[in-house]
């Protein structure tokens, strides 16, 4: 059929060439990543040898990086604002303290099958189950144009922890529950073996490291590919992703399950390394601070999200604390009171708060906006249009 | 056990109270949908800025239960209007600084900008008032807020003798500051130009503008409305709860969002609605029904009030009265 | 005014007799109180160049977005090949289907006002049409099997060779929202293409286009049908466009089917003339007041359906 121009290389030929460079650019990329993962990998030796001694605040800040990028397939990817997001990882942490803490009530009534009651399959099993989720509260949401639906995930997002909260036979309630597994030793040659106990941080932190850097990968397939296409196609215009083909419900849905998936490897890895759940370390504050991550590194963008997941979370868990120490000096030395007794802790709110409302401002694409996003969140963008917003409800309305 | 009749009317009567104070913050999220649908996630703490103004607008007075009745009701007064000043100040000034210049954004770039201007509030009534809940200054005598109309006043005395029933001077505080805003809200909105104006461009901007109304000016009144509409309430809730907190706004906010959606967002009369029926709502989960349902206690109230709003959105997005033709303003 | 339609639903009488590859039966939608498309019946032979003509705000795009599935019908039956494409309840059991169903089924569409994937590329946007005709799911393409790799390397191929048929060849990688007019008209019926459509819905795919273009753009439909063995059906509002081409014209007004036949037949038919050149402008004024209403209408039922 084709009018082809002669002399011009052959189809087959320029789409080859085309998807070459692609490839270039991202084993270019994966160089970066490489590199960047050796580096962090070897940081557990520097910070043993200058007994800095922040493996503690990094571990719990990887699991957020996760978490972020977990979020950024919901928001960023398909488009859908998620505010409760924390639901998926209470889901994910409480699925590893179910199936492996011996306070549970699953194990103290004997359903979970004892191959289960370790790290490696419950971590697998809660990636699953927190998938689940993620389609059992994404189903009823996705009819819903942008801002209901960002109120109605803010809604599982408390209800979520609540149950946790209330159900106190089945979580124990406020108490929480306590004896989550660890990953088993692993053996290695002679009598070497890695341990994974409170006093084997580094390990912690490796293993946080491979699970970040198997999602990385995992999600970089995933965006380029059909699906990732079609997140991308109904991002931009839900009806005319429809009328290409796109099922918008199907492909909503495979955002909230992969989305909360990953919450899920976030989740057991975090219930695992504290040893304990308790539903107020689930609060709409973490929503927002993970959203905050997410629009901070660029929407849609995962090397954006992890870095900026890295600077929030690094403000968050380290340098509100350090900050204060020269915060307080400066106080005493001009003799102002207040700031040298001020705790920048105490600011975080105000900080992650100004942070979204600059970037809203100021910087809507992010610090390294994707391509696409930028133009989207663009304030001045003129093509999205109340008419086509009132349409769509009509092409999505229908599951 | 059969059912506790008086019990049921005495937390109907606190859910009332409870729920003309969520009304008048509904009201503040409707009124800003209405007009440039953008859910103001701020506005919960804004109503939290109007308690925390009118406590320190009352602790400066000095004035305290032991002075006149005439002086306390003078300073109720001054507080009132104090905390509606200050709270529709700061939602225009929001508007102003975080919200105007992203107009024409996609909407979900304001919903993000207001979510991060309830944490910056949150953070500064921290400041203000510390991260505990606080009591509210002792404007209120005692013996006002024990005292039962039903068995102090004439007739009602004769009619609830023997009846445990209480209203009390507070519940009747609730009201009377309540019912004169929404009558007057709706005369302003119903019989003014201005109030026309709003309701015009509710309707349709586009034509609004065209027919010479100037949207900046509407969109600002939304605002000025909704914010002093949340300042009484925030001096309200003071007085009546006697306590306050920095994240009072964000329980307060949500409760009454849920309550504009229920009375179909846009919707003035909805929002009143909406907003009696959940505070009846919550009083009845907090107190009446762990009376007839084992292990039922306030701490569900969260888990009933946001699936009412799930489910809400979910079904009936336009709300129970929900009619194609729902008038928006 | 449906009498003055000497035609039966099901049975054209005129143009060519082969067996209709779409065919909508007495289909309505209302907006409100506003009949918007009213009891239209229209036959698509198949292998033909159709239109569907009409001043503004005669439901031409309703009528349009019906077929598509972006709007359901409020009365009345859409067969595609055979097939019941979408049927209100006054036909029988109900049955809607969704967009991304229809296209699936063989119907592809372009947008009166352009509605690319701005941000994606051209290859892409097209990757994107392609995407009811491939199989690859989430857990193949984060473990990017063989048979996956294999598919989007075809996809790309494909692409290249739909691009090359509009003359896009070589803006494979531009950014969409990057191109110019013309050319996003051009990759708009690629992506459409790519769906192996056996019927392409056109929705004024010359608006904006000088005359020079406009006859290019319309040789080309024709070369497309021959070329791809497709059926044709456009939509516009300037006759002019139609007339030479067409091998078939439905005519609406307000709603309503006035005429149908090859042009030479509507081109003489007194309703056509005056629905075109009206009585006076009040009547203009009426009709374009009328598609606000509709447009309106649609919105608040939408909302609050």
């Amino acid at each position: 059929m084709a009018v082809s121009a002669s002399a011009a290389p052959s189809v087959a030929d320029r789409a080859d060439r085309w998807f070459k460079r692609r490839q270039q650019e991202d084993q270019q990329r994966l160089r970066w990543v490489v590199i960047g993962a050796v580096i962090v990998a070897l940081y557990p030796f520097l910070d043993s040898a200058l007994d800095l001694g922040l493996l503690g605040s990094l571990i719990p800040m990887f699991v957020f990086v996760i978490l972020a990028m977990g979020l950024n397939i919901v928001v960023g990817y398909a488009g859908l604002l998620d505010i409760g997001y924390v639901a998926f990882f209470v889901i994910g942490a409480y699925g590893m303290a179910f199936l492996t803490s011996p306070n549970s009530y699953f194990v103290l009534k004997g359903w979970v099958p004892d191959f289960l009651q370790h790290f490696w399959p419950a971590m697998l099993l809660s990636w699953v189950v927190a998938a689940i989720s993620g389609v059992i509260i994404g189903a009823p949401t996705l009819r819903l144009r942008g801002d209901y639906l960002a109120i109605v995930t803010l809604g599982f997002g408390e209800i979520v922890p609540d149950f946790f909260t209330n159900a106190e036979g089945l979580t124990r309630g406020p108490r929480g529950i306590g004896q989550i597994a660890a990953p088993a030793t692993i053996p290695l040659w002679g009598d070497n073996e890695i341990k994974f106990s409170t006093q084997n941080q580094a390990n912690w932190f490796w293993l946080i490291l491979v699970v970040g850097l198997v999602s990385l990968f995992m999600i970089t397939r995933l965006y380029d590919s059909r699906l990732g296409r079609a997140w991308q196609s109904v991002r931009e215009d839900e009806i005319a992703a429809s009328s290409m083909g796109v099922n918008l419900v199907k492909t909503k849905l495979w955002a909230f399950a992969l989305g909360a998936s990953f919450s899920g490897f976030a989740g057991s890895i975090y219930a695992g390394y504290v040893g304990v759940v308790y539903p107020d370390q689930f609060q709409f504050s973490v929503s927002v601070i993970i959203l905050c991550m997410v629009i901070l590194g660029g929407l849609g963008n995962v090397y954006g999200v992890i870095v900026g997941a890295i600077i929030i979370g690094s403000f968050d868990r380290i340098l509100a604390e350090k900050l204060s120490t020269p915060l307080n000096w400066i106080g005493e030395q001009i003799g102002w009171e207040a700031m040298a007794e001020h705790s920048l802790t105490s600011d975080r709110f105000l900080i992650f708060g100004l942070a979204l409302v600059l970037l809203m401002l100021l910087r809507p694409g992010g610090l390294f906006p994707q391509r696409a996003r930028a133009a989207e969140m663009d304030p001045h963008d003129p093509d999205i249009t109340m008419q086509e917003r009132e349409e769509l409800a009509d092409v999505s309305g229908r599951v | 056990m059969d059912f506790n009749w008086t019990l049921f009317f005495q937390f109907l009567v606190i859910g009332l109270a409870t729920g003309s104070l969520v009304a008048l913050v509904a009201l503040g999220y409707t009124l800003v949908y209405g007009i440039i649908e953008l859910i103001n996630f701020a506005h919960g703490e804004v109503f939290m800025m109007g308690a925390f103004f009118a406590a320190t607008v009352i602790t400066l007075t000095g004035v305290t239960g032991d002075d006149s009745a005439g002086l306390i009701v003078a300073i109720m007064l001054l507080a009132l209007a104090g905390a509606m000043i200050f709270s529709a100040l700061l939602n225009r000034g929001i508007d102003w600084v975080a919200y105007k210049r992203l107009r024409n954004a996609p909407r979900l770039a304001p919903l993000i900008a207001a979510i991060g201007v309830s944490f910056i509030l949150q953070n500064l009534g921290i400041y203000w008032k510390g991260s505990n809940p606080f009591t509210a200054p002792s404007l209120i005598p005692f013996d006002w807020r024990t005292y039962n109309v039903l068995q102090e006043w004439p007739i009602l005395r004769d009619w609830f003798e023997g009846s445990t029933l209480r209203i009390t001077l507070m519940d009747l505080f609730v009201i009377a500051v309540t019912l004169p805003l929404l009558v007057g809200l709706s005369w302003f909105v119903y019989r003014t130009r201005l109030g026309t104006a709003m309701r015009a461009t509710a309707q349709d901007r586009e034509a609004a503008a065209l027919m010479g109304i100037d949207i900046n000016r509407t969109i600002g009144i939304a605002f000025w409305l909704g914010g002093s509409l949340a300042g009484a309430a925030g001096l309200v809730a003071l007085l009546y709860n006697n306590s306050a907190r920095f994240n009072m706004g964000f329980q307060y906010g949500l409760y009454a969002f849920t309550a504009a959606v229920l009375g179909g967002i846009g919707n003035l009369a909805g929002a009143v609605v909406g907003g009696v029926l959940i505070g009846v709502i919550w009083a009845m989960s907090d107190g009446f029904l762990g009376l007839y349902i084992e292990g039922w206690g306030s701490q569900w109230t969260n888990t009933v009030i946001f699936s009412i709003l799930v489910l809400v959105l979910v079904f009936r997005p336009s709300g129970i009265f929900g009619s194609p033709t729902t008038e928006k303003v | 005014m449906a009498a003055q339609v000497t035609s039966v639903p099901g049975q054209p009488t005129t143009g060519a007799r082969v067996e209709p590859i779409l065919e909508t039966r007495s289909v309505s939608r209302r907006f409100g109180g506003l009949v918007a498309v009213d009891q239209v019946s229209i036959v698509i032979p198949r292998g033909s160049i159709s239109s569907v003509i009409g001043p503004n705000g005669a439901g031409k795009t309703t009528l349009f977005n019906m077929i598509a599935g972006i709007y359901r019908p409020s009365a009345g039956e859409i067969r595609f090949d055979g097939d019941v494409l979408s049927r209100a309840s006054d036909m029988g059991r109900a049955r809607y289907r969704r967009p991304d169903q229809i296209m699936e089924a063989g119907i592809a569409r372009t947008f009166q006002n352009i509605r690319l994937f701005a941000n994606m590329t051209a290859l892409e946007n097209v990757q994107v049409g392609m995407h009811s005709r491939m199989k690859a799911g989430a857990v193949g393409a984060m473990l990017r099997t063989a048979a996956v790799r294999r598919e989007e390397a075809d996809s790309r191929i494909r692409a290249i060779e739909l691009l090359d048929y509009v003359g896009l060849g070589r803006h494979a990688e531009s950014t969409a929202k990057n191109m110019s007019y013309g050319d996003q008209r051009r990759l708009e019926i690629a992506r459409a293409l790519a769906s192996e459509p056996r019927l392409l819905l056109l929705d004024e795919p010359t608006a904006g286009m000088n005359p020079q273009e406009t006859a290019g753009m319309t040789r080309f439909f024709d070369q497309m049908r021959q070329d791809l063995n497709l059926t044709v059906l456009l939509i516009e509002h300037d006759m002019k466009v139609v007339m030479g081409i067409s091998d078939h014209v439905s005519v609406l007004d307000h709603g309503q089917k006035i005429a149908e036949g090859t042009p030479d037949e509507v081109r003489a038919n007194e309703q056509v003339i005056e629905a075109y050149l009206g009585k006076d402008a009040e009547q203009t004024a009426a009709a374009l007041a009328s598609r606000q209403q509709q447009v309106d209408d649609g919105a608040t039922e939408v909302t609050n359906s």
